[in-house]
Order: structure tokens, then sequence, then C-alpha cells
């Protein structure tokens, strides 16, 4: 008893613990922005069930893994943008060890409804996140926005000739 | 001038009045002390006396300078009055004449430095902080107040509760005299004890070891605790070894707690010292009393912050004020210094670097473990195990001042067990070697130490404005908010800053559950990590359930890992239409209880957070009310919790629970956009009116040029620093 009471201290002040009661769901904020699933958004991931939609053209329609596509050369998307001011492009791709082994380091240059935004330089393969500033000019809401991804070098299939030109996980624009 | 009349006021008219209540007591109790001794201990106890008065007056709020003065100076008059001032009980051995010589002047030199460094404007982090922040906002409540954005707010504040006294007189400097008087107090406890026991010259010399020691003279002349709580140990220490009145014993052995946490050890000493020598009547008499001045700091704690011993032990008593994760992490990070790549650094680090560790002891705790040599006595052994036991707390947090309550005793036993011969020499040598500023020939620059004489700026001949404005960037930052804004002004900060200069309510993000949350809502918006970009839809057969939960299960992830689950949104349908929330449904959350609506409020910004590193069996639940029929459970969530694993159970109408599904499909989801905006309309609708940012701080860049989108204005900026108003 004499060793157990320490524990049993701790235990009777644990026991007085007030758990607060299970609450009420709370008022369901108005987002700024509309959540609901539209078919073209401002943003894309691969695995979306919206992302064949954001599609336009080079970009092979099987999805691995769950979560990436192939593309040709040059890859173009559309986005649907709500607001044009302060955006970013973001683009998560990835380079491949087979592919960049025979291609060497690569260059992707982004182009934003027809004005180059900047160029991607993959100096090693792996996964890279690549972000710009986008000017407010170059976009409109009225309809929907290009962008197109080319790559400079593609990969090509020392067995049948199959040519790729690198992985897109998630493309589009952000604040 | 007047300004260092107030602050010398402030600061004498404080230990003036714990004197005479410690004298009163020492009266009462007819404690055994002789002549030299019972003033120290008068103060010593006085002080803890003090702090549980004010404590008192502090829940009356009743702190007010007429009462303060009145009462004061009635305890004052009383003692005068009751004779406890008079000189009592024989004297000590004399100490021989040239260690008398050199004892005395070397601790004249070193307490008019240490003093005059008390008395010149508070710089230092913690003191013109936390430490006086909270100090400052309890004063201008007259007592305490509910300060849920601070957890140092909830800390055991023995010794901030003097500071309280003498800040009303002398505000910052009149309370770091007052830690100063402990300073002062323990070379001299050391060398009465030294006399005591038949050590005449090891006591004088552990004096001196200890109160030229570079740490210890800027700890102690500053506005921090632990020179207090070293000297409130070894009264302690020394009140076992001359076996004074378990009372007093008692009193201090409590004060220790209510100075700091980890002082707990104090009573345990107390008891394992009694133990052993079977007295239990004075145990009952000690236990009792200590538990009087430790109790009011527990239940003020368990009644404000539902936890006993808060900001600690928060996965022992869950609150919604301070997050477990928090604890962890700050556990965590207190045993590891930036610059500390191995413990072998220690030895060196803590007495001639000081760098990393925030302060060095001094190059003559090289000699520390020769201070074995004690353990040829019981004195030294006991004195050594005392050492031992106070500088366990050590180990869970390796800066230098966190050795110094063990300092005295590990100061006594080196100079007992050394030949007496050789003391003279170290004295000198550490003298030399500590006086500002010969450090800096040996030690890390920019270590924490008192480097110059601060002659001019003590006695106020130059101005405090200026001072602090060329010692001390953060003053400027305290003012610049003070001007910028309003009063009730709530300022949310990345980074601490010296709050006692401003009288604003500062939020540090890291300080409390409120601040973190305000502060996870401000990275989400612009952290993509931390958005809702992640699906995970678990379907199972057409049901009716009265009950669902989301459950995470042993992490596949490293059984260490350090990430907290979230929920953005928990959504549920039935054949692909939503079934909304009804006013039916009850929402439960462990842990975190609190936070459960963030999961179903249907902004993209918030969300539930565990606050707690993984563990299997945390869970999100919603329970219907009634039976629904459901198929689907639809969690948005953010990509930062790779070690998360999800399962979904439902309980029938039955009421048993069963698992639904396993594997979720996981979708990428749109960044969510307008969240800045979103971001400072959560925190102003928690009351936060303003944010600091400081060049450097997570995103600073992001709120300089997008500061249109955040929906805030420049208030004012300095030194890098930019104040925003949110619109």
């Amino acid at each position: 008893m004499k060793r157990a009471w320490p524990a049993l201290c701790c235990m009777l002040l644990g026991g007085c613990v007030k758990y607060p009661e299970p609450y009420r769901p709370p008022e369901r904020r108005q987002p700024l922005e509309l959540r609901e699933p539209v078919r073209l958004g401002h943003f894309t991931a691969m695995n979306s069930p919206h992302a064949p939609d954001h599609l336009v053209s080079d970009v092979l329609p099987e999805l691995h893994d769950g979560a990436w596509r192939w593309t040709m050369q040059c890859p173009t998307f559309q986005f649907q943008l709500p607001v044009t001011r302060a955006m970013r492009l973001l683009a998560d791709i990835t380079v491949p060890d087979i592919t960049f082994n025979q291609t060497g380091p690569v260059k992707i240059t982004v182009h934003v409804s027809g004005h180059p935004l900047g160029t991607i330089e993959v100096l090693k393969p792996g996964q890279l996140q690549w972000e710009k500033d986008v000017p407010a000019d170059w976009l409109i809401t009225a309809r929907p926005v290009l962008v197109r991804l080319a790559i400079d070098k593609m990969w090509t299939s020392p067995d049948d000739g199959t040519r790729r030109g690198f992985i897109i996980t998630r493309l589009g624009f952000v604040q | 001038m007047p300004k260092a009349v107030s602050i010398l006021f402030g600061a004498l008219f404080t230990v003036a009045v714990a004197y005479s209540l410690g004298a009163l007591l020492l009266q009462r109790l007819r404690a055994p002390f002789r002549r030299e001794e019972r003033p120290l201990f008068a103060f010593a106890a006085g002080s803890a006396l003090l702090g549980l008065v004010m404590f008192l007056l502090a829940s009356l709020q009743v702190v007010r300078d007429g009462v303060l003065l009145i009462a004061g100076a009635a305890t004052i008059g009383a003692a005068w009055k009751l004779g406890a001032f008079k000189p009592e009980g024989d004297r000590l051995p004399a100490l021989p004449r040239t260690w008398a010589w050199l004892y005395w002047s070397l601790y004249g030199i070193f307490a008019v430095i240490c003093v005059l460094h008390a008395m010149a404007p508070e710089t230092s982090p913690d003191g013109s902080g936390y430490h006086l922040g909270v100090v400052a906002h309890y004063y201008r409540a007259h007592g305490f107040v509910k300060l849920t954005s601070n957890m140092y707010a909830n800390l055991s504040q023995g010794v901030e509760m003097l500071f309280l006294h003498a800040w009303a007189f002398g505000r910052h400097s009149a309370a770091a005299l007052v830690h100063c008087a402990f300073l002062l107090c323990l070379p001299m406890l050391l060398l009465r004890y030294g006399q005591r026991t038949g050590f005449p010259q090891a006591g004088a010399a552990a004096g001196l070891f200890v109160l030229l020691s570079p740490v210890m003279m800027k700890d102690g002349s500053s506005a921090y605790i632990d020179a207090a709580l070293a000297c409130a140990l070894f009264a302690l220490f020394y009140l076992c070894e001359i076996d004074a009145p378990p009372a007093l014993a008692g009193v201090l052995a409590g004060a220790c707690y209510a100075m700091k946490y980890t002082a707990f050890l104090a009573l345990v000493y107390v008891m394992i010292r009694y133990a052993l020598k079977r007295r239990w009547r004075a145990l009952a008499v000690i236990i009792p009393v200590a538990l009087v001045m430790i109790l009011p700091w527990v239940a003020r704690n368990w009644i404000w912050f539902g936890n006993p011993f808060s900001p600690l032990m928060n996965a022992w008593f869950p609150n919604p004020y301070v997050h477990v994760s928090f604890e962890q992490d700050y556990a965590a990070e207190m045993r590891n210094y930036a610059g500390l790549t191995s413990y072998w650094q220690l030895p060196m680090e803590l007495t001639v670097g000081g760098g990393v560790l925030g302060g060095l002891l001094g190059p003559l705790f090289l000699l520390s473990p020769l201070a074995l040599l004690a353990l040829r006595s019981g004195a030294g052994r006991r004195t050594l195990a005392a050492g031992l036991l106070f500088a366990l707390p050590f180990g869970l947090n390796v800066g230098t001042r966190f050795l110094i309550p063990a300092l005295p005793f590990v100061s006594f036993a080196l100079a007992a067990g050394l030949p007496s011969i050789t003391l003279p020499a170290l004295v000198a040598a550490h003298a030399l070697l500590s006086f500002p500023d010969i450090p800096q020939r040996y030690c890390a620059p920019y270590t924490w130490r008192i480097a110059e004489i601060p002659f001019r700026a003590a006695l106020r001949m130059e101005s405090e404005e200026s001072w602090l404005s060329w010692k001390l960037p953060q003053y400027r930052t305290a003012r610049m908010i003070e001007q910028a804004t309003g009063p009730g002004a709530v300022v949310f900060s990345f980074t601490p800053i010296s709050d006692s200069y401003t009288s604003r309510e500062i939020m540090v993000g890291f300080q409390s559950a409120r601040g973190e949350l305000i502060r996870d809502f401000i990275l989400t918006a612009f952290m993509p990590d931390y958005q809702p970009v992640n699906q995970l839809e678990f379907t199972f057969l057409r049901q009716s359930i009265k009950a669902v939960r989301v459950v995470h299960t042993a992490a596949s992830g490293p059984a260490d890992s350090r990430d907290i689950l979230s929920i953005g949104e928990f959504r549920l349908s039935s054949r692909g239409l939503p079934v909304e929330p009804s006013p039916d449904w009850r929402l439960e959350a462990r842990p975190n209880p609190w936070d459960v609506q963030l999961a179903f409020d249907n902004n993209p910004l918030t969300r539930w957070r565990s606050w707690e590193w993984l563990r299997p069996g945390m869970y999100v639940r919603a329970d219907f009310g009634h039976a629904l029929t459901l198929d689907t459970v639809r969690l948005e969530t953010s990509l930062d919790q790779y070690s998360a694993r999800l399962r979904v159970d439902g309980q029938a109408e039955t009421g048993e629970w069963k698992t639904l599904a396993t594997e979720p499909v996981s979708t990428g989801l749109p960044p969510p956009l307008g969240l800045r905006r979103a971001a400072m309309e959560e925190i102003r609708r928690r009351g936060v009116t303003h944010i600091l940012v400081h060049e450097g701080d997570t995103g600073w860049e992001d709120f300089r040029q997008k500061a249109g989108l955040w929906g805030i204005r420049e208030a004012g900026a300095v030194d890098g620093v930019r104040l925003y108003r949110i619109d």
C-alpha cells in the first residue's frame, strides 16, 4: 500500500479530469471559393476523378500507382480560374532514373497562355516541386487558361522504341 | 536619479518585509540559530512567507501600491515592536583573519558589480520576457489574471510573487535586485555553514566559488529565479544538517516547489532525510507545512487550467490550454541545444565555453571531479548526495543555469575535499578569471555573462530608454507595439519578445494551445503541406449505423513518429449524396476533444488535430442520435502526417462497433484559394488584432508581398520586424 500510494494519487487526480461533453456540429462556413467538385478547376492532381478534364494533349491517360501519369514531349493542360490576382503555377513532376540515365539533365519550359513563364532545370533524377508567380494580365477567368510544359529531350525505350517525356503528379494554380 | 531611488526602495522594502516576516517566524519557533545565521534564515524563510502572502493578495485582486505599503510597513513595525530584530544566539567560530580579509573584500567587490548589474535596466531574455511580463500583467490587473496565451503563467511563481511586490515600487530593476538579494545571501549561508560545521575556510571558499561563477553572477543579478532556488535549497540542506525546527524545513521545502516545479525534489530530500532518522513526528509537521506552500499553486492551476501541474503533465491531465505535443517537443528540444553534437562537449561548454549552453560556470569548475574527495567525511557525503539530487533536473534541460541549484553543494564539497592551503589561490584565480570581462578572452563570443559594469545605467545617469534601445532590440519592438496599437490589442507573434515592456497581450505561437491553433491557421494559409489537398475515401456496404468513428491504427512508419494526426473535413454520404451534419449529432475526439468541431465546419482552413504524437487509438467520432444509412466516409486531410493509418468503424443499432473499411482510396484535391484572408478572419474572430512578423519567421516575405491578399495593413516597423493590423 505504501508503494502504491503515489500511483493512487495520480489515478485519483487523473480521475478528476473533466473531458467536455460531446459537441454539436458547428455552424457550417461558406468557404471563399467553391468547394463543390467542379469538372474544370484551378488545379488538379492526376489521381483526381476530374483530372482528365484538365488534359488537353500529350498526356497519357493511364494512371500509375494511383497517383501519376506519363507525358509526351509537350503536355498541355487547361484550367478554369475564379480569380487572376496573385496566382502561382505549381508543378509536381518527376524525372525518374530510367529516363534520366539516358537523357541526362533536361529542361522543361513552361508557358502560360502562350507566355513563357520559366524553365524547370532538372539536374538530377527524382521528384521536384516547381512554383512561379504568374502575372495577372496573362490570366483570364472568362475561359480556360492553357498551360504547356515542353521537355527538351525525350526518353526512347531501347526495347520497343516507346517514347516518354516526364512524370506529372500535380499541376495548377495556387495563391 | 529619482528612478534609482525608487528601484532601491522597491527592492529594499521587499527584502525588509520578507526579513521581518522571517524574523517573526523564527522568534515564534524559537529557532536555535547562531547570531550570524539568524538574519540569513529570516530572509530565506520570510521570502517564502511573503510569496504566500502575495499569492493571497493576488487571489483577492488587492495588489495595489497602498495595500503593499501599509501591509509591509505594518509587518516591519510589528517585527520591530516584538523584538524580532534583536540579535540572538551565540556567535559562530571566527573566520581566520586572512580569510576574513579575502572573503569580505572579494565578496564586497563582486557584490557591488552584481548590484549595479541588477539595477541596470533589465535586458535578460527570460527576465524581460515572461518572468516580468506576467508580473506586469498581474500588477495591472491588481492580482492574478487567467492568461491562456502564455503557458509560463501556469508555472509556480513563488519568486515572481516577490517580483510583483518589488515591481509595484521599482519595476524591472527592483525585481532583479530582489533576486540579487538571494544571490548575495547564498555565499553567506555557505560561509556560516562552514563555520558551523568546522570547515570555515571551506565555507568561505565555497561561498566565493558560487558568487564569482559567471553564470551565477549574471543569472542572480537578472530577473530570473535560479539563484533564489539555489539559496532556498542550500538553506533547506543547512536546516536539515543542524536539526532546525521541522516547521521551518517544511516552509522552505514547500517554497522550493513554489519557486520551480522541478524543486519538488526538495520535499523528497527532506522526507528521505527525516525518514532515515525515523523522525516521524517531525515529518508529520514538515509535510503539512510544505503542502501549505505548495497547494495554492496546485489548486490555482487545477481550477483554472484543469491541470494541477500545468503546463506540464498534459498527457495525464488533458486540457485545452497546453497541447501534449508542445510538451513532447519541448522536452526533446531542452535536451538538445543547437551546437551540442555530443554530451562529451558538456564539461568544456559548461565551464569554459558557455556559448552553446547559455553561460559558463567558470574554469574553476573543471576541478569539480575533485569534489569526490569530500566523500571521505560524512558531511561531505551528505553534501554531495544533496547536490546530486538537486542536479537531476539538468537531465531534462542541459542549459548551464540548470546546474545552479547543485552549485553550492559541489562548491562546498570541492572546497572541503581539497587541501585548505590551495583554497586562497583557487579563489584568487577564480576571481581573476571571472571579473568582467576577463571571460571574453576564453569563452565563446556572446556568451551570457556580465560583460561590463553598468554604473551610469544603474544609477539612471544615462536614460533608461536609450540604454534599452541600444542593448535590447526587443525593447524597440515592444515600444513600437505599444505606440502602434491601442489598449486591449492582442498581438500574435511567432517569436517571443520582451513583453514586460508593453502593456499589450502578446500571444506567442508556441506558448499556448490557443497560440498554436492561431499559428496553424496562419501557416495553413500558405504552406501546401498543411492544406486539405488529399482526400481519403472509405467505402463500405450501405448499412444503417448510429455512429461512425475514424481511428488511427498502429503506425506503419517509425515507432517514434512525431506526426500529428489531423482531419480537415469529415464528410459522410450515401449513394453519392452528402449527408449533412444535423443538430442531433454529437461529436467527440480523443485526444483533443475541444477542437473536434473544426473537422465539421466546412472550412478548408481549419482542421482538428490530435496535438499529440501519433499513437494507436486516436479517433474522431460522430454520433447521429438515431440510425443513418451510409456507405461512404470521406476525409479531407493534409499531407503532413505520413505515418497516419486510418480505419472507419461503425456502430450498429445494437450498440456493437465493427470495422467498416480499412483501405481508403486516396485522391488529390486542389489547394483551396483565398486561405490567407480566411486565416485573418478566423484569428480576428478569436480575438487577435495584430500580427508581428520578424524577418526570418516562416512566411515573412509572404506577409510583406501579399498584404492585400491577407487583408492586413502595416501598422509599424522597426529593425526588420513588422506589425500588421488585421483589417
